[in-house]
């Protein structure tokens, strides 16, 4: 194909245009009738480039093929279909076309017949030509061309030009329109909406009596399966029994290659560390002391949840990945009606639910700021991956094998906290707020690939490690560096950690949580520092309980155990039951508060720190004291 | 008597989100459904919202895990 200006039109010949909505096969026919005979350029006065050659039609006649930019409508939005709707609707052109030919897609004809209906509204010669039969048949449809003829008034033929099938037929029943007396133009309809109306349901009138389907298209298996997972009732069941089994079996895989990986940080790292320190004279001073109990103690401690949080994520992709998760996002949504929020709301929140940083900055696509301002107000509710990653930990530690269920429980009481917060913000705040129709493009089931499957398990993941060598590793030095500082006895680096400032400060405010049960210095100066990020939780422990074992979970375990039954008078299943129920609540970590005080300002964000730990404090004494009447 | 536009619209305002649910709701083909959701997306009086993985748009900035392990792009599932 050359490349030149282009002219108007040729003195001989009669003119056809090749018009139709963008990917319907439109090139590929106007490449297989005019073979390499074909131009490229711009059209005249414009930087539209369009495509001209010369098709042989038989028996020595020829016409001029104009390729015009595709167009759904008459209703330019481009300068490109703002040429094809002049040439071809514009009574008065010079370059008017002596017959259109309008390509659809066989398989979404109600798509491609819209510019059709548009088209018949205007005294044309017009040949519309179905592409891509073949898609069509795999979905199970057939169109019946004479039947379809007969509703559009025009003459319609079936083509397939990769397999350059129909393309004599087309040039038959266009030499022959040519020659006949242009149809009679559809009356349009007075009035926008009104005549939109009237095209759609002539297209829907069109398509039924040219079309056949053998069922398929109507009752798919994604259909009938999404019949199920999308049920009002139904769907939030099959829901929470999948993202139960999701918890409970990385926690049953999870926990025996966790427990490898502590053992290795207390065991093989920690000794090899401590050895050559020792060979560099550095043996017993405050730096074995920051790395072997608080670099490997802390940040060791988190490290072994990594499997834990790979398989989880894994699983969690595979389920996005077969576009299950999809739908139920869009269970989410009819939450988002209770609550009063825009349909697109539900989205952030669905974020929320890995990172809240994210969803919070996704936001944005909200409409107006009181959607976004409760939207953010909200996202801190739901359970982030680090805040899963504390519940795992916590779940295995005194719920054994039904640590996934425990998890579990804990993913339902994020979702039930975001609907009561937000029931809550916006009967103080707002009634309702404006919302539009919202139609949600699901993708179609797939089985899952191990590429993208692997590809976003390993973000999340590294996101993960980032964490966790990064901003814990900041807070693990801070800790320990609180943790050498003696109070009530010892020497700097030399000082047993409930002598240290870090045990001293923890206990002015640990009474303010005896009520919940967990009013011991070692958990509430777990809960403070869980406010640079969630996973710091975990590191704090390891540091505070690393003197004997640094990095060992299940010595780890015995100790947060007796904190916590010390604490809570015998009750300590009650107690860590409140702790966890304070964590999902309360003021989420700093780079949340970053990203709300961009959103929202910091007067909204004070405020819904004060909110989150109302809230927490509220549930926790709630859960405890119900609950030590009952464990 | 109300057009297929109209009964689309009607059928997102009940509650139906996806073309199917509103396919079932209305009565009408699919196909129908589909295109007169585009239109009416097109002309801005139905809000389309496609469900993909990854971030949804604008989530990036801000984000911790994006300047230096996600690509500046959004993982598409097969069509």
């Amino acid at each position: 194909m050359s490349r030149s200006s282009q002219g108007r039109r040729p003195a001989t010949l009669p003119v056809m245009c090749l018009v139709g909505p963008p990917n319907v096969g439109k090139s590929t026919l106007f490449n297989a009738l005019t073979g390499a005979r074909a131009t490229m350029g711009n059209w005249p006065g414009t930087t539209v480039e369009v495509a001209r050659g010369t098709w042989r039609l038989g028996d020595g006649a020829s016409a001029t093929l104009v390729d015009l930019p595709g167009a759904y409508s008459l209703d330019a939005a481009s300068p490109d279909e703002q040429l094809t709707a002049e040439l071809v609707a514009d009574p008065d052109s010079d370059d008017a076309p002596d017959l259109t030919i309008v390509a659809v897609d066989a398989a979404h004809l109600s798509r491609s017949l819209y510019l059709v209906a548009q088209l018949r509204e205007l005294p044309r010669r017009l040949v519309v030509a179905v592409t891509m039969p073949d898609v069509a048949h795999r979905r199970g449809l057939a169109v019946r061309p004479a039947a379809l003829a007969g509703h559009l008034g025009v003459p319609v033929v079936e083509i397939d030009p990769r397999h350059r099938t129909g393309l004599a037929e087309l040039a038959q029943t266009v030499t022959a329109a040519a020659a006949d007396p242009v149809p009679p133009a559809r009356t349009p309809v007075a009035g926008i909406a009104e005549a939109d109306d009237e095209r759609f349901a002539w297209i829907a009138a069109a398509v039924a009596a040219g079309t056949a389907s053998d069922g398929q298209v109507q009752t798919r298996w994604s259909d009938r399966v999404d019949r199920v997972v999308l049920a009002p009732v139904l769907g939030p069941l099959v829901f929470l029994a999948v993202m139960w089994g999701v918890f409970q079996l990385t926690t049953a895989v999870a926990v025996p290659l966790q427990d490898l990986l502590g053992d290795f940080f207390a065991g093989p790292v920690s000794q090899g560390v401590a050895w050559g320190l020792g060979g560099l004279g550095l043996g017993g001073t405050w730096v074995q002391g920051l790395l072997v109990d608080g670099v490997i103690g802390g940040v060791g401690m988190l490290l072994s949840f990594t499997p834990l949080l790979a398989i989880m994520f894994a699983l969690l992709a595979l389920l996005e990945d077969s576009g299950y998760l999809a739908r139920a996002a869009v269970l989410t949504d009819r939450v988002m009606g209770l609550l009063g929020l825009p349909g697109r709301a539900f989205l952030p929140l669905v974020v929320g639910f890995g990172c809240n940083v994210p969803a919070i900055a996704a936001t944005r696509t909200l409409a107006t700021p009181r959607q976004r301002l409760v939207t953010v107000m909200l996202i801190p509710f739901t359970a982030c991956s680090a805040r899963l990653t504390v519940f795992v930990m916590l779940g295995t530690v005194f719920f054994g094998r039904w640590a996934g269920t425990a998890v579990f429980v804990m993913y339902v009481a994020s979702i039930i906290l975001v609907v009561v917060a937000g029931l809550v913000w916006r009967s103080a705040l707002w009634r309702t707020l404006p919302d539009e129709p919202l139609v949600i493009d699901l993708p179609p089931y797939q089985v899952p690939t191990l590429r993208l499957t692997g590809a976003v398990a390993w973000t999340r993941l590294r996101g993960f490690l980032q964490t966790a060598s990064g901003i814990i590793v900041a807070a693990v030095i801070l800790v320990w560096l609180v943790q050498a500082i003696p109070v009530t006895g010892g020497t700097f680096g030399h000082v047993e950690v409930e002598d240290s400032l870090y045990a001293w400060l923890a206990r002015g405010v640990a009474p303010l949580f005896a009520p919940a049960g967990f009013g011991s210095w070692q958990t509430v100066s777990a809960l403070v520092v869980g406010f640079v990020a969630k996973e710091a939780v975990i590191s704090s422990w390891g540091q505070t309980y690393a003197i004997d074992n640094p990095g060992n979970i299940a010595a780890l375990g015995d100790h947060i155990q007796a904190a916590f039954a010390a604490s809570s008078g015998g009750h300590p299943l009650a107690a860590v039951a409140a702790f966890m129920v304070y964590l999902l609540a309360y003021t989420p970590c700093v780079a949340t508060l970053a990203a709300q005080s961009r959103e929202i300002g910091w007067r909204w964000t004070g405020v819904g720190i004060l909110v989150q730990l109302a809230t927490a404090s509220a549930m926790a004494i709630l859960v405890f004291q119900v609950g030590r009447l009952i464990v | 008597m109300t057009g297929p536009l109209a009964q689309v619209r009607a059928a997102c305002a009940a509650g139906a989100r996806t073309v199917p649910q509103i396919a079932r709701a209305t009565g009408l083909n699919r196909d129908v459904v589909q295109g007169a959701v585009d239109h009416l997306v097109a002309r801005g009086g139905v809000a389309a919202l496609p469900l993909t993985t990854g971030c949804p748009p604008g989530a990036c900035d801000g984000c911790a895990l994006w300047s230096r392990f996600c690509r500046p792009r959004r993982l598409q599932l097969r069509a």
